[in-house]
């Protein structure tokens, strides 16, 4: 369940995403086996809606978090749907 | 259950009435209606119960603008949706997060609204001088509840890392907004009067007027030129992978908002069809009895469609499938708006005939339908590289729309990869593209499983020749490839 961050305006004070914009044709996840979801991460990446949050409210536009699992390893989680 | 007794409609719960009346939008704010007296709702009566954050102001009309008024056309607005809802859903279901679910009118700054699995969130934001809050437009109200409605109904669907998974979800939500608003009288009488019926763009159509407006002042390519999204379009599907991610809104793209449209606007075309090819004059009821049915035949699909990457196609297989359990139209109409919005291939479509098997072996049981799939409550996961992110080495786990098709169909792109030579190419694809737009008079003799398209009007016909199958053109028309109204083809 998603964190609760309640203040009056959401759009100020949201660090920016920290993902890196930088895309390449070949390399995510060629083993995976699954393109299609290769493909809807990739989209959450680039259109900014996946983001390294660390705790605070995600950034307006944002549905989905990225986390780090206790073996070093990183998922995508959603947290919320929105209307745009 | 039978199909029919499950969706009777014009049954209201009076306990989710009380007395008194407030005032309420009965569309969009800037739909261009009054508001409407309403019942007082009585938001907290199970099933789908729902709170609105605060102290609710005591239950009159009150003058548009002030927070009262705002508070009760949202609580107008959830109430109506949930009733509509909870009449479809399998008894007992309740919330993902719950068995109250909360809204939130506003909680900041922000044209946006959100489903977080907490709560309803929606959000206030000034336009040209203009302030807009999300929370007032029943639109808005209800497509978020369609998430938290979807939620419960499938929740694996939440983190699928699947585009059409997500745009379903988008979906879902419009469709819920479009099926609550349907639910007033008020709101039939004005849609048949302005379209009778037929798939034309509407204030029922037109999703979110005023937030769309709002962000169009700050982004005019972001969204149509008079809503947020218009269930009436000519997008035709097209596999999102070789779609860019964003795009104006004028086209497609896998941005799972952007690619919902498809689905929406096949799915209301279908609604339409099936409206106006059971009624060749349909009333306001009779409006009313096709919105139940198409929100129960929805339900019936998200509940057993397997979760695949090309999820769209399985959902439209799924509700063709169960309309087969109703009036002998339903299933043709939906198959058409399915095909001519490319969410089925005409393959696929003509290749739904009835029940699944397993779905009609267990509805003659009398037991709910199940898949193989169903009990599933984990997707599988998949590990992606994600170096060139800067997330280093390490693999991203993601839930993938893995499980198995109950249904082997596809959406009309995902066939052209067989394609013909190239001599023929040229002709079969237009002979394609009039099947798909349904302009061919097909004859049941000459080809009983061809998708009909029986409201849409003919160009061409196929005859028999000895012992093949010509095309011949019937006339050229002026190019606004519509809808018919029945006996006028």
């Amino acid at each position: 369940m998603a964190a609760k961050h309640k203040t009056q305006d959401r759009t100020a004070k949201v660090p920016k995403a920290k993902v890196p914009k930088k895309t390449a044709a070949k390399a995510l996840g060629r083993d995976s086996g699954d393109p299609a979801a290769e493909n809807f991460v990739r989209g959450l990446i680039e259109r900014g809606e996946a983001v390294k949050a660390k705790g605070q409210r995600l950034p307006p536009g944002a549905t989905h978090e990225l986390v780090e699992n206790e073996k070093g390893g990183v998922t995508v989680q959603r947290r919320r749907f929105s209307s745009v | 259950m039978s199909p029919q007794s499950r969706t009777k409609v014009g049954v209201k719960s009076k306990s989710s009435r009380s007395k008194g009346e407030i005032l309420a939008w009965p569309n969009d704010p800037m739909s261009g209606l009054d508001p409407l007296k309403r019942p007082v709702p009585r938001l907290t009566t199970p099933p789908l119960a729902v709170s609105i954050e605060g102290t609710a102001p005591v239950a009159r009309p009150y003058g548009l603008k002030t927070s009262q008024f705002r508070y009760w056309t949202a609580a107008e607005a959830l109430r109506r949706g949930a009733d509509f809802w909870a009449a479809r859903l399998p008894a007992g279901k309740s919330w993902e997060p719950g068995e109250v679910l909360k809204a939130n009118l506003d909680e900041g700054v922000d044209l946006n609204a959100y489903y977080d699995r907490s709560e309803l969130a929606f959000f206030h934001d000034r336009a040209d001088g203009k302030t807009v809050y999300s929370g007032e437009s029943p639109d808005i109200l209800c497509h978020e509840l369609g998430h938290a409605v979807l939620d419960s109904v499938r929740p694996e669907l939440w983190d699928a890392a699947s585009t059409e998974v997500a745009a379903l979800h988008e979906s879902f939500g419009d469709i819920s907004a479009i099926l609550s608003t349907l639910q007033l009288q008020s709101m039939r009488t004005d849609l048949l009067a302005e379209t009778g019926g037929k798939y034309r763009s509407s204030r029922v159509s037109r999703l979110a007027e005023q937030l769309g407006w709002a962000l169009r002042q700050g982004r005019p390519d972001a969204v149509d030129s008079d809503c947020l999204r218009n269930a009436v379009n000519s997008l035709f599907y097209r596999d999102p992978q070789e779609l860019p991610p964003s795009a104006p809104a004028s086209g497609l793209s896998s941005e799972p908002h952007s690619f919902s449209r498809v689905f929406t606007g096949a799915f209301f075309e279908g609604i339409c069809m099936m409206l106006t090819g059971r009624w060749s004059s349909p009333t306001e009821e009779n409006l009313h009895q096709v919105t139940s049915d198409a929100g129960q035949l929805l339900v019936d699909a998200v509940q057993e469609a397997p979760i695949v990457p090309d999820y769209f196609s399985q959902v439209a297989a799924h509700a063709v499938s169960a309309a087969t359990s109703y009036d002998g139209s339903y299933s043709d109409s939906l198959k058409s708006a399915f095909v001519r919005h490319g969410v089925l291939s005409l393959e696929a479509a003509a290749a739904i005939t009835g029940p699944h098997p397993a779905r009609a072996r267990e509805v003659g049981a009398g037991t709910p339908a199940r898949t193989k799939n169903a009990g599933q409550t984990r997707l599988p996961q998949v590990a992606l590289s994600v170096a060139e992110f800067g997330l280093g080495p390490r693999k991203l786990l993601v839930y993938s729309a893995g499980q198995a098709k109950t249904f082997q169909v596809t959406a009309a792109s995902r066939t052209t990869a067989a394609a013909p030579p190239a001599h023929d190419e040229a002709a079969k694809h237009f002979v394609r593209f009039l099947f798909q737009r349904g302009r061919v008079q097909v004859e049941q003799k000459l080809a009983a499983t061809a998708v009909a398209h029986p409201l849409v009007r003919k160009t061409h016909r196929l005859v028999a020749r000895g012992d093949e199958l010509a095309l011949e053109r019937l006339h050229f028309d002026c190019g606004l490839d519509s809808t018919a109204t029945p006996g006028r083809q």
